[in-house]
């Protein structure tokens, strides 16, 4: 796996695998909502909701040490418009939406 | 009964996560909820404790935290949070919390301490309602103070009407007639039982200290006050306190606790602000009050002050068959607390129980129980096994051979000792005249 680790996770299920793969299938169906509405809300300029939605997903991201885009993740969690722009927030987004679709790619090929 | 844990949090990945991850403790019983609402929907099941994300979808954490403590003020609630901002957190931990753990890596570690730290308080909390509730068990005065003689009923009459109310209360009687008992069973009868019941000894503090020890004080206020220190009154703010031996005050505290009780406000020493109490005051000697108000010993205003509900504690050998009810119920808790069979008394050691003056009162009484009980065979207690040690009991008095008049000497100088020298009383006691006492006192053949 090249975009996130699953060691974290696997220690944590202490070798319930069945839980493991629950916890993959959480992910790969909750994440892509969440992400849509981060977009959604984007286009509204509904700064509020992406960062409730960026603090909600934050954990399962850090989690999966999706480590390329938890810096993003943690400036939309806590959205501070004086420091970012809307461009800036646009880029993070989009970062995250092509990182998390490449990660549910490769976990959906470990375990389909 | 497991540990009720809810966790309130609404990404499910990490939701599941920390169900699982505390599950791993089987004394946690877990359960995960995705709002606030369903959390409030299942508030019936009275979790021990909630662990609520701060942002949650439908309602912010405080808000749920409130409305978690509307339904049930003892549930303990754990807020997760994103904010990173100190002032919020100190916000909710001021709003009821009982931690608020910031969201980040590390999150599920310190919510498990969090937790077992919060399992730990449950479990002293339940602790210390079981003493609560034992000592008022301990104190229930009817199981407690043990007799059936005319004497022990009318204290228990007016032990009754102590109760009731929150008069001041003076207990008076010898030694070993269980002072200290009675002030406790007031207390954790009364409707303050759930409020501090504080002792103090004045017999047993240096004159020195006992300012300090009564109205504490404050930092810097003499040499090796390092600390402020709170004085015995204020830590019976809404309770009892029971000053001991009231008699051995000195006189220059004396008007300073008048102060405090007529004023009902206190300063520490070095302090300069007043402190408003509101306490029951229970006082105890062995001494006659109005005597050492009589020989300047003690101040008038203040006697009236304490005085309140007076309590005579009538001393053991006017108990009549107290002295058999209680030497059974003595041999009992010995049996108990030993893990004995039943101890039983021949008539011999009975008679002899009855036969001595008991100068100790209950408390010696106890220890001839107790060291009758080790020395008895087939846990039958005969004569034998009554040993009589206190000083001045009637074995004594009988060792040396005397004249009629070196008897009655000694009589009269044991009863003066007995009543405080209060003369009045002795004279009517022995049915004699006061100017016989008057005259021994004076030719010094009785010496105070």
């Amino acid at each position: 796996m090249e975009l996130c680790d699953l060691t974290y996770i696997k220690h944590l299920s202490n070798g319930d695998n069945e839980f493991l793969i629950s916890l993959i299938d959480i992910f790969v169906k909750h994440t892509p909502d969440a992400l849509e509405e981060i977009k959604l809300s984007y286009a509204k300029k509904d700064y509020e909701t992406i960062r409730r939605v960026a603090h909600r997903i934050k954990l399962s991201i850090y989690s999966l040490k999706i480590n390329t885009i938890s810096n993003e993740i943690k400036a939309l969690s806590l959205l501070d418009k004086e420091k970012l722009t809307d461009y800036d927030i646009k880029c993070a987004i989009t970062k995250i939406d092509i990182t998390i679709s490449k990660v549910i790619q490769e976990l959906k090929e470990l375990h389909p | 009964m497991g540990l009720r844990t809810f966790i309130v949090e609404d990404d499910p990945f990490y939701g599941e996560l920390l169900k699982h991850y505390l599950s791993l403790n089987k004394e946690f019983d877990v359960s995960l909820f995705k709002n606030g609402r369903d959390c409030l929907n299942n508030m019936y099941k009275k979790p021990h404790i909630v662990s609520v994300d701060f942002g949650l979808p439908d309602m912010r954490g405080d808000v749920l935290m409130k409305k978690i403590k509307d339904i049930n003020p003892y549930t303990h609630v754990i807020i997760i949070s994103g904010q990173e901002e100190i002032a919020v957190a100190v916000e909710l931990l001021k709003s009821g919390a009982d931690d608020y753990i910031e969201k980040g890596n590390n999150t599920k570690e310190l919510l498990w301490n969090s937790i077992l730290k919060i399992q730990e308080k449950i479990e002293l909390i339940k602790e210390i309602e079981e003493l609560k509730e034992q000592i008022n068990i301990k104190y229930d005065f009817e199981k407690n103070i043990i007799g059936r003689s005319a004497a022990i009923r009318k204290t228990f009459t007016l032990i009754e009407k102590a109760i009731k109310t929150s008069i001041n209360v003076s207990i008076t009687g010898e030694t070993g007639t269980g002072k200290e008992l009675v002030a406790k069973a007031i207390h954790y009868s009364s409707s303050s039982k759930n409020s501090p019941f504080v002792a103090v000894d004045m017999a047993a503090i240096p004159s020195e200290l006992m300012e300090s020890e009564l109205f504490g004080h404050e930092k810097g206020a003499f040499t090796g006050a390092v600390t402020t220190n709170i004085g015995k009154f204020e830590r019976a703010h809404c309770g009892t306190l029971f000053l001991d031996e009231i008699a051995e005050l000195d006189l220059n505290l004396q008007s300073k606790i008048l102060r405090a009780l007529q004023e009902k406000e206190i300063y520490r020493v070095g302090g300069t602000k007043a402190i408003k109490l509101n306490f029951r005051l229970i006082t105890a000697t062995h001494k006659n009050l109005m005597n050492e108000v009589q020989e300047k010993r003690f101040r008038e205003d203040l006697y009236y002050r304490v005085i309140g509900l007076p309590i005579v504690m009538p001393p053991l050998r006017d108990r009549d068959n107290d002295i058999l009810v209680l030497a059974k119920h003595f041999t009992e808790v010995f049996s108990k607390e030993n893990s004995l069979q039943n101890f039983t008394f021949s008539t011999d050691a009975k008679d002899k129980l009855m036969q001595h003056a008991y100068p100790g009162n209950v408390r010696e009484l106890k220890a001839i129980v107790d060291l009758a009980c080790v020395m008895c065979t087939d846990f039958l207690i005969t004569a034998s096994d009554i040993t009589f040690s206190s000083t001045g009991n009637s074995d004594d008095f009988w060792e040396n051979e005397r004249t009629i008049k070196e008897y009655n000497t000694e009589i009269i100088r044991r009863f003066l000792n007995r009543y405080n020298f209060d003369v009045i009383s002795v004279a009517n006691k022995l049915d004699i005249g006061k100017s016989t006492i008057y005259n021994l006192l004076k030719n010094g053949e009785i010496k105070k």
